[in-house]
């Protein structure tokens, strides 16, 4: 267990709007779980609730120090007037690292995310795909066990997706670190991670275990990456059933 | 070319002044040629330099403690809601009453044994709001992804204010700075007109004096320094915008 768990947690927001009823679940310690589901179905509220953003109504939640948590959002969330290695640095900064431990970090996280030689870049002269990697090296950068990621490839091209989505397969059996991705992408889903939660309406449906067999080399085109594709795009699709009839 | 076209025109202008003033006859009293304001300023060189001085210090002077009082305000405002809905009202208030009201309680008050402290604050006034609500509104836009990042960080709240909040508002900082420069000069300027003679030694008290004394070109040649300086006032602040968002604000991108 990576402690990460959520137990009978609703979380309703200001406005009245129960974004989860009732969830229960935890995450096994180096586990890879996708969280999948319609825009609006908590999953967000979900990854926000385990990073301790947002405080259950009822229920409640077995989390882990905010230090030991990396959250990487929807977008790359720099700060413009910074250049990458500042970006980087800022949250090991806060949390009062020394200078030299900073610098060690910062040159593995950049080497993580292959953008050592953007250390003085501002964002604004990266790509949209470089900014999110310096986002997700500002997230590794503090060697955090869990790492949330929030939609964070939803905004970028097919093809920059595919390779991030490798980089992040490879930096997570390098790392062995707890990773919660949400995503509405079924194939995304289905090719990161080793389980997926299929949430509808603020509650997770259907849980979906997906093969790992013949991960070594072309698993978008092996049996086990379709199966799990069709799994889940079975459960999202009964769910939107269901709801059509309701 | 920016800068030689409009300068040629104004050169133009010039010429066309001083030959219609000459060809028409047009009496010095009403109109003077641009070379009889240019021999009024020669004149009374000495005189008008330590009038611009005075206006440039109270102006200077208001505009500084504008800022400073504005940004300091503003942090509290959004700090602290209940403050901000105590005050602003009141601020709105002090904004909206026409300052050439206020000013002779001010110098009532302040004037008798100080009357440039009761000029720059009469200045101070009229720059503060603009400041105000910009720096308000900078700090209030910030992305609420980059305050949770800042939360996840651990971020404590002065933390907070000077490596996310405080950058994030300087362009709209630097904008209300610069309409809240020229508002000081306005204000300096009406201040004087209010002080009236005797407590006053700036432009505007010598614009009134000259009036009086039907010298029109001294008038003018008072009115030349007061453009510089405002105009002085908006480049200086450009250029303070340009040197600390042209590298990353998006407003400072070519093409």
């Amino acid at each position: 267990m990576s402690g990460l768990a959520l137990n009978a947690a609703s979380l309703r927001y200001d406005n009245g709007f129960t974004a989860l009823n009732n969830v229960t679940a935890a995450f096994d310690s180096g586990s890879f779980t996708a969280l999948v589901g319609p825009s609006g179905c908590g999953k967000s509220s979900l990854l926000r609730l385990l990073a301790g953003l947002e405080h259950p109504f009822i229920g409640s939640v077995t989390g882990l120090a905010q230090s030991d948590i990396g959250f990487v959002f929807q977008e790359p969330t720099l700060l413009a007037w910074r250049n990458v290695a500042d970006n980087i640095t800022l949250p090991l900064k806060i949390e009062g690292h020394n200078p030299s431990e900073i610098g060690g970090r910062l040159d593995e996280a950049l080497a993580l995310v292959g953008l050592t030689d953007f250390a003085d870049a501002l964002p604004r002269q990266l790509s949209g795909g470089m900014k999110m990697r310096v986002s997700l090296a500002r997230a590794l950068a503090k060697r955090p066990p869990v790492l949330l990621m929030d939609e964070p490839f939803a905004a970028l091209d097919e093809l920059t997706r595919f390779r991030l989505d490798d980089d992040l397969r490879a930096i997570w059996q390098q790392q062995k670190c707890t990773i919660i991705f949400v995503t509405h992408s079924v194939t995304e889903a289905a090719y990161l991670a080793e389980r997926a939660l299929v949430m509808q309406d603020g509650e997770i449906q259907t849980e979906i275990t997906i093969d790992q067999n013949d991960r070594d080399s072309g698993f978008r085109s092996a049996p086990a990456f379709s199966a799990a594709c069709n799994a889940l795009s079975a459960a999202l699709g009964h769910g939107m059933e269901t709801k059509g009839e309701a | 070319m920016r800068y030689l076209i409009p300068f040629l025109l104004g050169l133009a202008l010039l010429g066309l002044w001083e030959f219609w003033v000459s060809a028409a006859d047009v009496p010095v009293f009403i109109l003077p040629a641009p070379s009889a304001i240019a021999a009024a300023m020669a004149d009374n060189f000495g005189a008008l330099m330590a009038a611009l001085w005075v206006t440039m210090t109270v102006t200077l002077s208001a505009f500084f403690w504008a800022v400073v009082s504005a940004v300091a305000l503003a942090i509290l405002f959004t700090r602290a809601r209940l403050i901000e809905m105590a005050l602003y009202p009141y601020v709105i208030t002090l904004q909206v009453t026409p300052v050439v009201a206020i000013a002779p309680l001010i110098l009532i008050w302040v004037g008798f044994d100080n009357v440039s402290r009761a000029l720059v604050m009469i200045a101070w006034i009229v720059a503060f709001f603009p400041m105000l609500t910009n720096t308000v509104q900078g700090l209030r836009s910030v992305d609420p992804q980059l305050h949770d990042m800042m939360t996840l960080a651990g971020a404590s709240w002065w933390q907070r204010l000077l490596y996310l909040e405080l950058p994030a508002a300087l362009p709209s900082m630097l904008t209300g700075a610069k309409i809240s420069g020229g508002l000081a000069l306005i204000g300096a300027v009406v201040a004087e007109f209010v002080a009236g003679s005797g407590a006053s030694t700036g432009l505007a008290w010598r614009i009134i004096e000259a009036g009086n004394r039907l010298e029109i070109a001294t008038m003018f040649a008072s009115l030349v320094l007061l453009s510089a300086l405002g105009i002085l006032l908006f480049y200086l602040l450009s250029f303070c915008e340009w040197l600390v968002l042209h590298k990353w604000h998006e407003s400072f991108r070519r093409g």
